[in-house]
């Protein structure tokens, strides 16, 4: 079986002044065609970035490489510009997480929306329009031929995450990247956008890779899960394991800051993760998540951890056996 | 029961806006006839949508905005005839943004000082000092930090800033706006535990206005639920959160994502987006999304009914009809 994306060894790497920043180290990533895989994590864990590589989009200063890297059965590790170009938009597109800032003020909705089917496909402008507004309609914009004329500062915040939806659907992606999708959006609004997303990808069986910090939206939406800290992945697995036995210190500790209701007893305090993320500057040695780790031993700052099967798909990198 | 420190009367407040170029100024009613009381010792949770009015109400709490009609009451006594420094010394915000609060030109012992400077406290240098350094020390803060800059700090000590500087007045209560949206989840949970620690500490009465139902149900005590600028639903938070009333707080309610794999993302029935606060539909503002709308919802709004479990602001309830 040949998965839709096939990635092993990816790392970025981004010089700064106190030295070079390991910023993704080592990530193997698989996805299979109608699939979602949540990389869930905190700030700079290099979740954001991992995707950006993917998608061939880094920031002029960082470096990529990458060991083994298949897309719908073609192999991209050294692919051009002009076959990243050609590819995204149309076989893989993404949507980001402040729709205002990702969509082109001077632009009008269904001049947006047409520019990447023109790119891609071709063809007369009538076709590109009947698609835009087609795609609106399936994506619950209400009056979709007077929003196809709108300005993205006439809508909604809401509106605008459907429009970038109905972008990213335009040339019928294969595998479609979401990079937090609705933080920025009310909670109501939230679970609406990720209600259509999950029901989009079914229809168009696509393979969806959904970048969050939310541990509530990962165990709703995912069907697999990775989570990044300092760079690497040191957890993951299928969704209702590493929800049911999470393992790693980090992701347990995640699990038990987040507030749930009824949970807690009036008056419980939180979970916390004590300290702060290092950054992975200069030479590294050990495991990143050992000086917040609560497990931590000597062995733990000098030995290389790679990840570990535990079975059922789960996979840990720590010395720690699987938890009770 | 306890006593009532805060109180809002009938408040409403009113923006003038432009409806667009050559169509004149319209007015939009961003708090729309609010009354509310903030007890002692209390948690108050406020939530509801972008554009409901739960800031334009922390922030006229905070007496940076007068009411445009209503009356706002500080033990009795109405904002209108109370002076600003008085009121800052009781009344105290912590907003969002650790990053955009706090002046990146000043120093952390800078920030934390201001408040004494500015009302004249601890005139001494030294004794100033060490009241900025024992609040410091209270949040959390390293007394190494004193001479940092804001921008030398993660976005987790400076929400400890902020609590800092607000606390260091001793004030009585503290207006909190999203205190944690801006934060990390590890983060956020270090500053609600901390809030948590320093409403027992020093006795403070909280308002939390926020849009994380999770936080809400954490600390609040009680929840009130703002929709266009009106309170749909007050109650105490296990009865709110066991058994809501209004179709709004239920749809709110059903759209926290809690960490259980295998539920799926639910369906919250809430057909069209927010409406325009400019032009708010006729009736009960609602019934545009909601799913058990009545001909009388079009129509008038409902009364307000109030009870031993709180208030509610829908015509399910009108008597003779439920």
């Amino acid at each position: 079986m040949s998965a839709l994306l096939q990635v092993e060894g990816l790392s970025v790497d981004i010089p700064t002044p106190m030295g070079m920043l390991h910023a993704v180290r080592g990530v193997d990533l698989s996805l299979e065609a109608g699939e979602t895989l949540c990389l869930v994590g905190e700030s700079g864990c290099g979740k954001s970035l991992s995707a950006l590589a993917l998608m061939g989009l880094l920031p002029r200063a960082a470096r990529r490489s990458v060991s083994r890297f298949s897309f719908a059965g073609e192999d991209l590790p050294r692919a051009s510009e002009r076959r990243m170009a050609d590819l995204r938009g149309n076989r893989m597109a993404m949507i980001f997480q402040e729709p205002m800032t990702s969509l082109n003020p001077s632009w009008s909705i269904g001049n947006q929306l047409e520019e990447g089917w023109l790119r891609h496909r071709g063809g007369p402008a009538a076709a590109a329009r009947e698609r835009a507004l087609h795609l609106l309609e399936r994506v619950g914009i209400t009056a979709a031929a007077s929003r196809l004329r709108q300005y993205p500062h006439q809508l909604s915040g809401g509106l605008r995450q459907r429009v970038m939806i109905a972008m990213a659907l335009m040339c019928e992606p294969a595998l479609m990247i979401a990079d937090e999708p609705t933080t920025a959006l009310d909670v109501t609004v939230q679970a609406q956008i990720l209600h259509l997303l999950k029901e989009l990808q079914r229809e168009f069986g696509m393979g969806l890779i959904l970048i969050t910090h939310d541990l509530g939206i990962v165990a709703r939406v995912a069907d697999r899960v990775a989570v990044m800290y300092a760079g690497e992945i040191v957890e993951e697995g299928p969704v209702a394991r590493l929800f049911g036995r999470p393992s790693h210190p980090y992701t347990r500790g995640l699990l038990d800051c987040i507030p749930v209701p009824g949970r807690l007893a009036p008056g419980e305090r939180l979970g916390t993760i004590p300290g702060v993320v290092s950054p992975p500057i200069g030479a590294l040695q050990g495991c990143r998540f050992r000086n917040r780790c609560a497990c931590a031993e000597d062995a733990c700052a000098t030995r290389a951890f790679e990840l570990r099967e535990l079975g059922g798909g789960q996979r840990l990198r720590c010395r720690l056996e699987q938890a009770g | 029961m306890s006593s009532t420190l805060l109180e809002l009367i009938d408040v409403r407040r009113q923006f003038a806006v432009s409806a667009g170029l050559f169509r004149g100024q319209r007015t939009l009613h961003a708090v729309n006839g609010v009354s509310l009381q903030l007890r002692r010792g209390e948690v108050l949770g406020l939530v509801g949508e972008s554009g409901c009015g739960k800031s334009t109400l922390g922030r006229m709490l905070l007496g940076l905005m007068p009411p445009s009609s209503g009356e706002i009451r500080l033990e009795g006594r109405s904002l209108a005839d109370t002076d600003a420094r008085a009121l800052a010394r009781r009344v105290q915000p912590i907003f969002q943004d650790p990053y955009s609060s706090l002046n990146p030109r000043k120093t952390v012992g800078a920030i934390v000082g201001l408040p004494l400077a500015v009302h004249g406290i601890e005139a001494d240098a030294d004794a100033r000092r060490k009241r900025v350094q024992d609040t410091m020390e209270r949040v959390g803060l390293p007394a190494r930090f004193y001479h940092s800059y804001p921008n030398q700090l993660s976005g987790g000590q400076r929400q400890r800033v902020a609590i800092a500087r607000a606390l260091v007045m001793r004030p009585e209560i503290l207006i909190c706006d999203e205190p944690t949206s801006a934060l990390d989840v590890s983060v956020q949970s270090q500053i609600l535990n901390l809030l948590e620690d320093m409403r027992r500490e020093f006795d403070l009465t909280y308002l939390l206005i926020s849009h994380n139902l999770a936080v809400v149900e954490h600390i609040a005590t009680r929840v009130a639920v703002m929709y266009l600028g009106r309170i749909v639903e007050e109650a105490d938070t296990a009865a709110l959160f066991r058994a809501p009333r209004h179709p709004y707080t239920r749809a709110l309610l059903a759209s926290v994502l809690t960490p259980e794999p295998g539920l799926g993302v639910p369906d919250t029935h809430l057909g069209a987006s927010y409406p325009n606060p400019i032009d708010p539909p006729p009736g009960c503002t609602f019934h545009p999304r909601c799913a058990e709308a009545m001909p009388a919802c079009r129509e008038r709004a409902p009364a307000e009914l109030r009870d031993a479990r709180g208030r509610v602001e829908c015509h399910l309830y009108d008597s003779g009809v439920s």
